[in-house]
C-alpha cells in the first residue's frame, strides 16, 4: 500500500465518519420525533424508529461512535420484543442523549 | 505496494454511507471495485449494467429483506454471483438461514474486519469457480450421452452427431428436420424467472413426446429448441402431419402462479439436400422456418386433418367449474387475452396483519395490480383467506383474500375496505 493511497483512504474514512455523525445528529432529533408520534397512537412509526437504532447497531462501531452500540442494540431489541412504551421511551431517550453526548465529545 | 485486484463485487445496503465505507475498504486492502446499491431494484440495475463476480447483501434493507433478495437473485438469474451476507443482527439463526438460501458466508458488521470481509468474497469466488469448473465437467460427460437429461429426449449431442453420419452416408436416404421453438418462453422466464421456465420447458416436451411422429424421434437442438428427426427425406405431408399431431399435443393452456397463458409451439420443416446441402444449413433452414412460423402462426384449424383432438387444457381451479358452455373460441380468447389487467413487479416490504392487530408477519410484495398482489413469506406459512395486509411505505393497511398459495408465493386480491 503505497503512502499516497493510505493518506487518500485514510482522508476519506475521515469524512465518511464525520458525515456517519452528523447523521446520527439528525437520527436523534428524528427518533424523538417518531417517540412522539407513538405514543400519540400511531404504532407503525415504530418500524421507522426500529430502522435507525438497527442502522446505529450496525454502523456506529466501524465510524468510531462504538459506545452508541449497546443502546441502539438494548432499543432495538425493545421493540422486537413489544416492550411496554415506557421502556422503549427510556431506551430511546437514552440512545438520543447518547448520540449528543458522543457528538460533543467528537467536536 | 499498490493492490490491483480487480475483482467485481456489488455492495448493497440501505446506508449509503455504509455501503461506500465497504467500497473503500475492499479497494484499499484488496483491490477490489465495488459498485453500491441500496435495494434490490437499483442492484438489478447494476447487475444489468455489470458484470460483478460477488454480491455483499446486508441482510436487513428498508422494506425487504436480504434473504427475499438473495432469493430473488437466484430465481432471477441462472448462475448468479455467490452472496456473502452482512448483517448487524448476528444471531446464529440469521446464519443459519442464509446457509439455509444458499448464501456463500456470513460477515457481521459489527467489529467488521476488513480482512474478514475480503476473506470471505475470495473464497465464495473461488468456491463458485470450481462448482463451475466441475458443473462444465459434468456437461461434457453429459455431452457424451444419448439422453438429454432436461427433457429425457435424445440428446444435442446425440442429433447433431446422428445426422452428420447420415448425411455422411453417401448411399444413405438422408434426413427430414421439423425444428420446434416455444415463441413464449423466454418471456415467461424473464417474468417468472429461470426455474419456472425451465419448468414449463420441460412438461412441454414431455406432452410433445406423447404425439405420434411417425417413426421420427425428438431431440433437445439447443436451449429452449427442440427437433423431430426423420432418418430419411421424407414426403414433405409426412412433415406436416407430424407438425400437425405436435401442435395439438404442445398446444395449451397453463397456469403458472394462477395466471393462465396459452403455450404454442412453433415449426419449421427442412429436407437434407432440399434445403441445405449440410447438417447445419438444413438446421439453420428449419429454425428460421419456425421463426417466420412464430411470426405468422397457424391455427390447428388450418392444418391438414384438423378436428380430430383439440389442444390439451390446463385450467386452474376456477375455470374446472365451469358450466360446460365454453367452447372453444371462448378458450382460445382468453389465452390470447393472458391477461386481464396490467401487474407491475415491484420489490416491496408488507406486513400482514391477522387476529386484529395482535400478530404481524413479514412478507415480499413481488408485483401489483389493480385488483390485488402477490406475495412472498420467508417460511412456509399457510394465511387465513381473510387477512389485512400492509405494503410498508405505501401508508394504509387493506384487506385481502387468498386466491391462490403455491409454496411461499400466495396471490391475494383485494376486497372492499372495511370501515
Amino acid at each position: 500500500m503505497s503512502a499516497a493511497s493510505l493518506k487518500q483512504f485514510q482522508e476519506q474514512q475521515a469524512i465518511l465518519q464525520r458525515q456517519y455523525a452528523a447523521r446520527a445528529l439528525k437520527d436523534a432529533d428524528q427518533m424523538e420525533m417518531l417517540l412522539d408520534n407513538f405514543e400519540q397512537g400511531q404504532p407503525h412509526v415504530l418500524v421507522e424508529l426500529r430502522h435507525l437504532a438497527h442502522r446505529l447497531a450496525g454502523g456506529s462501531g466501524v465510524f468510531g461512535l462504538g459506545q452508541l452500540t449497546q443502546p441502539a442494540l438494548d432499543l432495538e431489541h425493545s421493540i422486537d420484543n413489544c416492550e411496554e412504551e415506557t421502556q422503549i421511551r427510556a431506551k430511546t431517550t437514552a440512545l438520543a442523549d447518547h448520540i449528543r453526548q458522543a457528538a460533543m465529545n467528537k467536536s | 505496494m499498490t493492490n490491483t485486484d480487480g475483482t467485481r463485487v456489488a455492495i448493497v445496503d440501505d446506508d449509503p454511507i455504509f455501503a461506500e465505507h465497504i467500497s473503500s475498504l475492499l479497494r484499499q486492502h484488496a483491490g477490489m471495485n465495488a459498485v453500491t446499491a441500496s435495494n434490490g431494484s437499483q442492484l438489478f440495475k447494476r447487475l444489468d449494467e455489470t458484470d460483478v463476480e460477488c454480491i455483499v447483501l446486508d441482510y436487513e434493507l428498508q422494506g425487504e429483506t436480504g434473504l427475499s433478495l438473495g432469493h430473488a437473485i437466484r430465481n432471477k438469474f441462472e448462475n448468479p454471483p455467490p452472496i456473502v451476507m452482512l448483517t448487524g443482527a448476528g444471531s446464529e439463526r440469521t446464519a443459519a438461514k442464509a446457509f439455509r438460501m444458499g448464501f456463500a458466508d456470513y460477515v457481521p458488521k459489527r467489529n467488521l474486519h476488513a480482512e474478514e470481509l475480503v476473506w470471505a468474497i475470495k473464497t465464495a469466488i473461488t468456491s463458485q469457480r470450481e462448482e463451475i469448473a466441475a458443473h462444465s465437467e459434468t456437461e461434457r460427460l453429459r455431452a457424451q450421452q444419448r439422453v438429454d437429461s432436461l427433457t429425457g429426449l435424445a440428446s444435442a449431442s446425440f442429433v447433431t452427431a446422428r445426422l452428420h453420419e447420415l448425411a455422411a452416408n453417401h448411399n444413405g436416404e438422408g434426413f427430414s428436420l421439423l425444428a420446434i421453438t416455444m415463441r413464449q418462453l423466454d418471456e415467461y422466464r424473464i417474468e417468472f424467472g429461470h426455474k419456472i421456465g425451465e419448468k414449463i420447458f420441460r412438461d412441454f416436451a414431455s406432452r410433445i413426446s406423447n404425439a405420434n411422429l411417425h417413426g421420427g424421434y425428438l431431440g433437445h437442438l439447443d436451449a429452449h429448441k427442440l427437433v423431430c428427426v426423420i432418418e430419411h427425406v421424407c414426403d414433405d405431408m409426412l412433415l406436416k402431419e407430424i407438425e400437425r399431431e405436435l401442435r395439438i399435443a404442445g398446444t395449451a393452456n397453463i397456469d403458472v402462479n394462477g395466471i393462465v397463458t396459452s403455450l404454442a409451439p412453433a415449426f419449421g420443416r427442412a429436407h437434407f439436400m432440399l434445403h441445405g446441402g449440410t447438417v447445419e444449413e438444413t438446421i439453420s433452414h428449419a429454425l428460421d422456418a419456425a421463426q417466420q412460423d412464430e411470426a405468422t402462426p397457424q391455427q390447428i384449424d388450418d392444418m391438414p386433418n384438423a378436428g380430430a383432438r383439440q389442444p390439451e387444457t390446463h385450467r386452474p381451479e376456477n375455470d374446472r367449474r365451469g358450466d360446460g358452455a365454453q367452447d372453444h373460441q371462448g378458450e382460445d380468447r382468453r389465452g390470447s387475452q393472458r391477461r386481464v389487467e396490467q401487474r407491475f413487479r415491484v420489490l416491496k416490504r408488507g406486513k400482514i396483519t391477522v387476529n386484529g392487530l395482535h400478530s404481524t408477519i413479514d412478507c415480499l410484495v413481488r408485483n401489483i395490480s389493480q385488483s390485488g398482489v402477490r406475495i412472498q413469506v420467508d417460511g412456509y406459512f399457510a394465511p387465513p383467506v381473510r387477512f389485512q395486509l400492509e405494503i410498508v411505505g405505501d401508508g394504509r393497511r387493506r384487506w385481502v383474500e387468498k386466491r391462490w398459495q403455491t409454496g411461499n408465493d400466495i396471490g391475494l386480491q383485494y376486497v372492499e375496505e372495511e370501515a
